[in-house]
């Protein structure tokens, strides 16, 4: 591989590094947990 | 090397290389099938259609993924180059799991919509103001695209008619693909998933591909330097010594200008030549002696070693290099000949 691929190989990488981690975190971040995720609620028995 | 046409040159390594790829596929498109619904939420269980979506959209992901780990590895660990030698057919095979999922999908949004599918695919959802519900489909349509073109000129027919420069910058456009993957699934997928195995296992498919092209990185900036500096010191670069490289082998130097050259001991004596194969840029430093001739590990193209030229009836040309010896050291002359120049082999004494 001559060297300008390899730098532009490794520029493109040292972005992505940063990019791609940056977009999954946001993605969960944004995420809306529904009603169906709550954990349980245990109601109380019927007096 | 190529005497006359053919659409594919399969050999027995290729065809059994293809043969487990489908059958992991296949494999794996059928376990997920069958143990995917015993996960689903039983509040709101997933439809056979959605689960096949997801079943061939997680396949096409993680094969690509995989396909992004070969070339590090390959580098890192010459152990899995038998990988790389075939990674086309890999990122093909990619390309049809995606078209696969995209059908399934397709099919299943709009088989009940009034409007026309293509249409309704790029209007049905116009969020683009906000983030969460932002329209995915679109990056998901985007990466097809880059998959599709990338996988209609893998062919060796588009490598000898871009030229090896332009074919690997087009090729380039997969990081830009893999990325468009990723907003994709993590727009779309990661948004309903109620099992955070999904959110997991993506993680980890991307942390490992990003580890190993920055492993890859800082290995080959370090070598880059090194041979900068030493050639920077005289005008005939230290190879190293001249017994350190094995018979039928070769050692490979990088020049300043970013050109690597192979030098290769055969007979006890020895000769340079560009480490570039002329089909693929392939290392041929990498390879081995075979019959006489470097033969390149990708696939399996031929040069002489005193003249860089490939035996007849092909017609592919190294630039090839003059060497000495002093000292037991080997001397380089990082001139590069014109391809094809015969240069009398070194004897190692």
């Amino acid at each position: 591989m001559r060297r300008r691929h390899r730098t532009a190989h490794r520029a493109v990488w040292f972005v992505l590094a940063v990019v791609l981690p940056l977009v999954l975190i946001v993605a969960m971040a944004v995420r809306q947990n529904g009603p169906l995720e709550a954990s349980a609620i245990q109601l109380a028995p019927p007096r | 090397m190529s005497a006359r046409y053919k659409p594919v040159g399969w050999n027995p390594a290729k065809i059994a290389y293809d043969a487990v790829l489908i059958g992991a596929i296949v494999l794996y498109a059928m376990v997920f099938i069958r143990i995917a619904p015993q996960f689903q939420h039983v509040t709101s269980p997933l439809d056979d259609w959605s689960i096949r979506i997801d079943a061939f959209g997680t396949c096409a992901f993680l094969l690509l993924s995989m396909v992004l780990c070969i070339g590090p590895l390959a580098r890192l660990e010459p152990r899995f180059l038998p990988l790389l030698y075939n990674r086309r057919h890999f990122g093909v095979l990619t390309c049809g799991v995606a078209l696969t999922h995209a059908y399934v999908a397709f099919d299943w949004y709009f088989t009940a919509s009034p409007t026309d599918p293509f249409v309704a695919l790029l209007t049905a959802n116009t969020s683009f103001d906000r983030l969460h519900g932002f329209p995915f489909e679109l990056f998901g349509v985007a990466a097809l695209l880059v998959l599709l073109l990338l996988a209609a000129t893998s062919h060796d027919f588009w490598l000898a008619f871009l030229g090896p420069a332009v074919w690997k910058a087009l090729h380039m456009m997969v990081y830009a693909g893999y990325t468009l993957v990723v907003l994709h699934v993590a727009f779309g997928a990661l948004q309903d998933a109620r099992n955070p195995l999904l959110a997991i296992v993506v993680a980890m498919a991307v942390v490992t591909v990003i580890t190993l092209h920055l492993l890859a990185a800082r290995r080959e900036r370090g070598r880059d330097r090194s041979t900068a500096s030493l050639h920077g010191t005289t005008p005939w670069v230290v190879a190293g010594s001249a017994g350190a490289i094995p018979e039928d082998c070769a050692i490979v130097v990088h020049l300043t200008d970013g050109e690597p050259v192979a030098i290769f001991r055969h007979k006890g004596r020895l000769s340079a030549v560009s480490n570039l194969c002329a089909h693929q840029n392939g290392p041929l430093g990498e390879g081995r002696i075979v019959d006489g001739c470097i033969t390149c590990p990708w696939h399996g193209y031929q040069y002489r070693p005193e003249d860089g030229c490939a035996p007849p009836p092909f017609s592919e040309k190294l630039a090839t290099y003059n060497l000495r010896i002093e000292d037991g050291q080997v001397l380089l002359d990082p001139r590069p000949n014109l391809p094809g120049t015969f240069v009398q082999s070194v004897g190692i004494t």
